[in-house]
């Protein structure tokens, strides 16, 4: 049943479609990232003299080179460009260095010291006092040396690119959650539906179709991007340190976990999205008006998010679905909430409301189902 | 002509209608309050202005900053710099600034020379950043910025006939530029123009979306066929529909919106040069040229989803599914939109202009040097982007009325 219930809602022009749409868009952005990196071989052998753990000694010898004897070899200059983000990060505060002749050594030779001592400042300057205590915690528990493998700069833009292709996701999702109930309702066939002996386990399972939809869709995007990032630079740079992407961030994750994360996060909000939209759907018994509704919610999210710092609302706005598709930057940043690193609070967030969506799911489908045994 | 205005008047049922007017009103007036009741004024993290909010820190910025408003004049600048290099102290290793009355007149003449230092700086990237500015660098302020402005064109442009065109924008901007207080949150409610914009595009998408396709779902569409004019009879008021409704949507929040900030904020401060908002830009504008220009690219915008939209409502068999693809377009375009600014991508750029709708974030092109040549004629990108959208948007009316009538 629940395998006829996927064929039915599954094997459609929509969900075809999508799945092209976002095969093609994963592509094409990927495809600007890779076509511009040709000559890139040579520049990774270079790179990969000094691959694996950031070596403190490794890193002077590098400024040494760049700073005074003006190398240009991509073996020195990608070190210098660690140092360099320890400067350009946040700029302003502490390091104010402006270029790499100004650079003194002990940004080599003390790198995990000088680090250390600008994320305290950071947390000092930028977090409300309360938040400070855990911040600093969470730093304490971060592993020095950091590990680097060449060609992790891609990820810049990749990591970028899979968080554009998650919001379209969840919008497409939306889409097609908007349907669950309604459509049976608008074109009559609810009513053929309820007079089958399997007339209640039809309306729990209508949500799984969807949430494999969003799931499958994820996937493409994902090792899509991954796939074809490392036909170029190779599986190495999955391996290396989520701190090389944002240097002043919590955790002790490499890229590929980072990546991993983020798709968690965009399954959870799938879950969460999904029940969601059953319950409008259920509810309002018309498509159209579920897809406003969805819509909307998503579109204050998202203009939310980007302007209003004010707790409370950020805290509703985190249990918005669609926040699951942003916790890059939270991931990038160093913020706190309700005392845990911030992605974990989305994620945290987005579950409860998947889970409080859940419940009053079966509620309202345990009276619609009385309702109609009523008739 | 009776048609159309049965056809208007079972569009615009009373309950819809006065939904989606109220929606824009209301959004319109939070939007409005929210730029206005949100606003704090502060220099450099000194914390002036720190226990003033809304209306009355907007007010008292301006007063201070209007006793040396209009024309931006050189001897201002030295000025500023002078009081502003006096303002600084030492203090082990870190220099704080120390307010003063005669700096919080300046503060706009301070904060244009520490922008302009620290792009040049960065341009050139031959200077020692521990130290400020020499102290004659007010003096020469716009000899700085045509060095500043003739390197980035420099960097940005790929040809010559690009160049030539940069260079002419460049040379109609008026200096000195002029400035009045409270330009501040204008330049911030005349950004936010596009977003809101963006709001009312989609609005106007779920509008537009059911204007054919519904007919369709409901088995209306049959009989309308049957009808002595049939379809064709209709065509006019389909295709017209939409638009008005976007236009009316769109004049309603937008006007809301502007209306509230027109009556709050000085008037005089739209004359501000947007060379002094902040971001680099060589066009030749003051803030009230660019709400002009921002609301005709949302008006464009909302024509084109529109007429999209509707095309879409003549493709597909049901609303939703119209609905769905409009949305996605609006928000793929803003997303594109954003994404070729901040990776400086031009296939993305590009790839966003075709998108429909996206012209509304057309002002997005207003930032550094945004030329394109189009067989080796080189045209400003906004330009460019509105002439795509008026081409989408004949092609989109053109397609719905081949594929309505025909069928």
């Amino acid at each position: 049943m629940l395998l006829l219930e996927m064929k039915r809602q599954l094997c459609t022009k929509y969900v075809l479609y999508s799945i092209l749409g976002i095969l093609i868009i994963t592509i094409g952005l990927n495809l600007i990232i890779v076509s511009d990196k040709k000559d890139i071989g040579s520049s990774l052998q270079e790179e990969a003299v000094y691959e694996g753990d950031i070596k403190e000694e490794n890193l002077l010898l590098a400024l040494r080179k760049v700073r005074d004897e003006k190398s240009e070899d991509r073996r020195y200059s990608s070190q210098v460009f660690i140092i360099n983000s320890l400067v350009n990060n946040y700029p302003g505060f502490l390091y104010t260095e402006n270029k790499i002749e100004d650079y003194p050594d002990e940004y080599a030779t003390e790198f995990y010291q000088c680090w250390r001592n600008k994320f305290e400042f950071l947390i000092e300057n930028k977090l409300p006092t309360k938040e400070q205590q855990t911040a600093l915690n969470k730093l304490n528990e971060v592993k020095t040396p950091f590990i680097r493998y060449p060609g992790y700069y891609l990820y810049y833009t990749a990591l970028d690119n899979i968080q554009v292709i998650f919001i379209m996701i969840l919008f497409l999702v939306t889409f097609f959650a908007s349907g669950t109930y309604s459509e049976s309702f608008e074109d009559g066939s609810m009513e053929i539906i309820m007079t089958t002996k399997n007339y209640k386990k039809n309306m729990i399972i209508r949500i799984t179709p969807v949430i494999f939809y969003g799931i499958l869709l994820t996937l493409i995007a994902t090792l899509g991007t991954v796939g074809m990032v490392n036909s170029v630079v190779g599986f190495k740079a999955l391996k290396s340190s989520f701190k090389m992407i944002s240097l002043f961030s919590f955790g002790n994750f490499s890229i590929g976990q980072g990546i991993m994360i983020m798709v968690l996060a965009e399954i959870v909000g799938i879950f969460a999205l999904s029940t969601l939209m059953g319950c409008i759907s259920l509810k309002t018994k018309k498509t159209t008006i579920a897809i406003g509704i969805g819509v909307s919610l998503s579109v204050f999210y998202m203009i939310g998010s980007s302007f209003v710092s004010i707790p409370v609302i950020k805290y509703l706005l985190n249990a918005i679905p669609m926040a699951s598709s942003d916790i890059l930057s939270s991931m990038a940043g160093f913020s706190i909430s309700f005392g845990l690193w911030e992605p974990c609070a989305i994620i945290f967030e987005v579950l409860i409301t998947f889970i409080l969506f859940f419940i009053v799911l079966t509620v309202l489908l345990q009276k619609e189902i009385k309702y109609n045994y009523k008739d | 002509m009776d048609i159309f205005v049965s056809e208007l008047k079972r569009q615009m049922r009373a309950k819809r209608f006065i939904l989606y007017i109220l929606i824009a009103i209301i959004l319109g007036g939070l939007w409005a309050w929210f730029i206005i009741g949100g606003r704090t004024e502060g220099f450099m993290m000194t914390g002036c202005y720190k226990e003033l909010k809304g209306m009355e820190a907007i007010e008292t910025a301006a007063k201070d900053r209007n006793i040396y408003a209009g024309e931006m004049t050189v001897d201002n600048f030295q000025r500023s710099c002078e009081v502003f290099l006096d303002s600084i102290k030492e203090k082990d290793g870190e220099s704080d600034i120390i307010m003063n009355d005669e700096l919080l007149k300046l503060a706009v003449y301070a904060d244009t020379l520490i922008m302009q230092d620290y792009r040049l700086k960065k341009m050139f990237g031959d200077d020692n950043l521990d130290s400020w500015f020499p102290r004659d660098f007010g003096s020469h302020f716009y000899e700085n910025e045509e060095l500043y402005y003739q390197k980035l064109i420099d960097i940005n442009t790929k040809n010559q006939a690009e160049k030539e065109l940069a260079l002419k924008m460049w040379n109609e901007v008026e200096k000195p530029y002029t400035y009045y207080g409270g330009f501040e949150v204008w330049r911030d409610g005349v950004e936010h123009i596009q977003i809101f914009g963006f709001v009312l595009l989609i609005m106007v998408g779920f509008f537009s979306s059911g204007i054919i396709a519904k007919d369709k779902e409901c088995g209306l569409d049959e009989i309308i066929s049957t009808t002595s004019g049939g379809r064709r009879k209709l065509l006019f008021a389909k295709l017209f529909i939409p638009i008005i409704m976007g236009l009316l949507i769109y004049t309603v929040g937008m006007g809301t919106y502007i209306g509230i900030l027109k009556h709050f904020l000085p008037a005089n401060a739209l004359k501000t040069s947007i060379q002094v908002c902040g971001g680099a830009t060589i066009l030749p504008y003051s803030l009230g040229d660019l709400i002009g220009k921002m609301i005709l690219f949302g008006t464009i915008g909302v024509i084109t989803i529109a007429a999209f939209t509707t095309f879409v409502s003549s493709k597909a068999n049901k609303a939703s599914t119209a609905m769905s693809i409009a949305v996605l377009m609006i928000i793929s375009g803003f997303l594109l939109c954003l994404k070729g600014v901040s990776d400086n991508s031009s296939i993305m750029k590009t790839i966003s202009c075709i998108l429909p709708g996206s012209v509304s974030f057309a002002g997005l092109w207003f930032g550094m040097v945004q030329i394109v040549s189009i067989f080796g004629k080189a045209m400003l990108f906004f330009k460019f982007h509105l002439f795509i959208s008026i081409l989408i948007f004949f092609i989109s009316l053109m397609m719905t009325s081949w594929n309505y009538v025909r069928r």
